[in-house]
C-alpha cells in the first residue's frame, strides 16, 4: 500500500482529467475558452460537492512528503521545497521539449492554434485533447503529492482554491510562455514571503500579503494590454 | 400557451400577479423559516440579476460580482452601527461605495475580456476575501472600526423601523428588487442597452459605429456593483447576526455564475429563477423530497451538474442556429 499509494494518487487525479477530456470536453469544444474554463468550474463545483460529504473534518488530515531539513545561510530549507522547485523546472523544460520537439506536442500546438484546420489535416483532434487532460491531470496529482507539505490545514478547499493564486503566474505568462509563467510563480511567491516578516507600522503589509499574485497579475494585465485589444471571434487583435 | 406566454401582456401580468403574491399572500401562508428563504431568495436575485446583466448584455463575464455584494453588506453593517442613519440611506450608501469600487475594479478589466477579464475579477474575489479577513468580517463592534471576539457578542445588524418583523422585512425587501430589477430594465431598454447590445455583438463594429465603449463598460460595471451593494445590506439585514466571510468567498463567487448561467442570463427572469435555486430549491428538495439531507449534502455537485448541463445544452442549442463556426 505504501508503495502504491503515490502513483495510486496520481493515477486517479489523471483519470478524472481523463474521463472530463474524454467524454465532457468535446461537448464543448466548438466553443469559446470561457465557456470551457466554465466547463472545468462545473466539474469542480461537482466533485467540491462529493468531497464536502466524504470529508470528514473532525478528523484532521495529512500527507506529508517524507522530508529532511537543513540549514542555508540560516535559512532552514526541506528537501521538499527543493524537490518542488527541481519538479517545476523539470517540468517547463520537460514540457517546452515535449511540445516541439515530438508529434503528439507538435499535434497540441496545432489544435491550440486552430482546431478545425488541424483536424481537416488529419491530426485525431479527440484523442491528442485527451491525452492533454492525462497529462495535466499527472501534473496535478505530483504537485498535490508535494502540496500538502506546505499548508497547515488540509482540507478540500485549501487545496482546491490553491488554484486561484496559481494563476497570477499563469496570467503574466499569457497561458502562452512556461518560462515567464515559472519566473511570474517564483516572483510572485518571493515578494509573498519578503512581506510576511512586517510588523508594527507596516503590519499591514504582512495581514495582506496574499493579495500579492493579484496585485502583480493586475499590474501584469495593464502592462500587456497597454494597447487597445479587441476580439474578433474569439480571437484577440492588437 | 405559446401563444398566450409571447402575448405582450405576458410580462407586464406575470409580473404583478408575482408581486401581489409576494407582498400579500406569502407572509400571512409561509412562517418564519420560508420567508426568510423567500428574503434571500429576492436579495440573490439581485446580485444574479447584475451578474447576468454583465454576461448576458454586455458580454463581460465577472466572476468577482461578490466582491460587491460583500462590499456593500460591510459598508451597510458598519453604517449601521456607528451611525443612526435611516435603514434606506444606508442601502444607497453601500450601493454608492460598491458601484465606486465596482468601477474601480473595472478599470483594469476593461483592458481584457473573455477568460482574462473572468480570471482577474475571480482573483479579486478571492482578494476580497482576504481583505475580510484581516479585517475581521463582521466585526460587530460599535463605531466604524469596532470588532467583537465572540460573534454571540455581535450586535444584531438594525432593520428599518417599518420593517422590523421577518414578514415586514420581506416585503421591504421585494419592493427594493423590484426597484433594483426596474433601474436595471430601465437601462437596459435605453441607449446604454443598445450601446451594450451593440458591444457584447462585436467590439470593433461598436468602435466603427463611434459607441464609447470605455464609458458604457464602466456604466455597466458601476451600475453591477450598485445594484449587487444595495442587495449586500438587504442581505446584511435579513440575517442580522449569523453572518460570514463564507457568502463572499472563492466558492460563493463560482456558485454564483453556476445559477446565474443555470437561470438564464438573456432575461431578468433568468435571475430570479437563480435566486430560487440558489435559496429556496435546496430547501425545498431537503424539506419534501425523498433522500432529505442527501441533497443539501450534495449541493455543490448539483449545481455543478446544473452548470455543466447548462453549458451542453447550449452549445447544441448555438449549433443548431448556426452559430458556432
Amino acid at each position: 500500500m505504501g508503495i502504491l499509494l503515490y502513483p495510486g494518487l496520481v493515477l486517479n487525479c489523471a483519470l478524472i482529467t481523463l474521463a472530463y477530456g474524454w467524454f465532457l470536453a468535446p461537448k464543448l469544444d466548438r466553443r469559446d475558452p470561457l465557456a470551457k474554463s466554465l466547463g472545468m468550474v462545473a466539474v469542480a463545483l461537482f466533485l467540491m460537492g462529493i468531497m464536502k460529504d466524504r470529508w470528514d473534518t473532525s478528523k484532521p488530515r495529512n500527507l506529508h512528503f517524507p522530508s529532511r531539513t537543513f540549514t542555508v545561510a540560516d535559512t532552514v530549507v526541506s528537501t521538499t521545497q527543493i524537490l518542488a522547485l527541481a519538479f517545476a523546472l523539470v517540468v517547463v523544460v520537460g514540457v517546452n521539449l515535449f511540445l516541439q520537439r515530438t508529434s503528439i506536442g507538435t499535434a497540441m500546438r496545432a489544435i491550440a492554434n486552430n482546431r478545425e484546420t488541424s483536424a481537416l489535416l488529419g491530426v485525431p483532434v479527440r484523442r491528442i485533447e485527451a491525452m492533454a487532460w492525462f497529462g495535466a491531470g499527472i501534473l496535478c496529482g505530483c504537485v498535490f503529492l508535494l502540496l500538502p507539505s506546505f499548508v497547515k490545514s488540509l482540507d478540500q478547499g485549501t487545496l482546491t482554491w490553491f488554484v486561484i493564486p496559481a494563476l497570477g503566474g499563469a496570467i503574466v505568462g499569457r497561458f502562452r510562455s512556461l518560462w515567464i509563467t515559472f519566473f511570474a510563480s517564483i516572483v510572485i511567491g518571493v515578494i509573498e514571503s519578503f512581506l510576511t516578516p512586517f510588523s508594527g507600522a507596516l503590519q499591514f503589509l504582512s495581514d495582506f500579503r496574499r493579495v500579492t499574485p493579484v496585485v502583480i497579475s493586475v499590474l501584469a494585465i495593464l502592462w500587456i494590454s497597454r494597447r487597445r485589444t479587441v476580439v474578433l471571434a474569439g480571437r484577440e487583435m492588437s | 400557451m405559446g401563444a398566450i406566454v409571447k402575448h405582450k401582456a405576458f410580462e407586464p401580468g406575470a409580473i404583478a400577479v408575482i408581486v401581489v403574491f409576494a407582498l400579500f399572500v406569502a407572509p400571512s401562508i409561509f412562517g418564519a423559516f420560508w420567508i426568510t428563504n423567500l428574503t434571500q431568495m429576492a436579495v440573490f436575485s439581485v446580485v444574479a440579476a447584475s451578474a447576468g446583466m454583465l454576461y448576458g448584455r454586455v458580454g463581460l463575464v465577472s466572476l468577482g460580482q461578490v466582491a460587491p455584494y460583500g462590499i456593500g453588506c460591510w459598508v451597510t453593517m458598519r453604517l449601521a452601527y456607528a451611525t443612526s442613519l435611516p435603514f434606506p440611506v444606508l442601502l444607497l450608501i453601500g450601493g454608492i461605495v460598491a458601484a465606486v469600487i465596482g468601477m474601480l475594479i473595472g478599470l483594469p478589466a476593461l483592458r481584457v475580456s473573455g477568460l482574462y477579464l473572468a480570471l482577474v475579477t475571480l482573483m479579486l474575489a478571492a482578494a476580497l476575501e482576504t481583505v475580510l479577513g484581516v479585517l475581521k468580517f463582521p466585526n460587530g463592534g460599535s463605531g466604524f472600526s469596532g470588532v467583537v471576539t465572540s460573534l454571540s457578542d455581535l450586535a444584531p445588524m438594525r432593520r428599518p423601523g417599518f420593517a422590523e418583523t421577518d414578514p415586514a422585512y420581506f416585503r421591504f425587501t421585494v419592493i427594493v428588487a423590484l426597484l433594483l430589477f426596474l433601474l436595471a430594465y430601465v437601462f437596459l431598454a435605453g441607449k446604454p442597452g443598445r450601446a451594450w447590445a451593440s458591444i457584447r455583438q462585436s467590439e470593433p463594429s461598436a468602435i466603427a459605429a463611434g459607441i464609447a465603449i470605455t464609458q458604457y463598460k464602466l456604466i455597466a460595471f458601476a451600475l453591477a456593483a450598485f445594484m449587487a451593494g444595495v442587495a449586500g445590506g438587504l442581505f446584511a439585514g435579513s440575517v442580522q447576526q449569523s453572518i460570514g466571510i463564507d457568502q463572499f468567498s472563492r466558492q460563493a463567487a463560482l456558485f454564483l455564475i453556476a445559477v446565474v448561467l443555470m437561470g438564464g442570463v438573456h432575461t431578468l427572469w433568468g435571475a430570479l429563477l437563480a435566486g430560487f435555486f440558489s435559496k429556496v430549491m435546496l430547501d425545498l428538495l431537503t424539506s419534501y423530497m425523498v433522500g432529505g439531507q442527501f441533497w443539501n449534502n450534495f449541493s455543490l455537485s448539483l449545481f455543478g451538474f446544473g452548470l455543466m448541463m447548462n453549458l451542453i445544452q447550449s452549445t447544441k442549442a448555438m449549433e443548431k442556429k448556426g452559430l458556432l463556426g
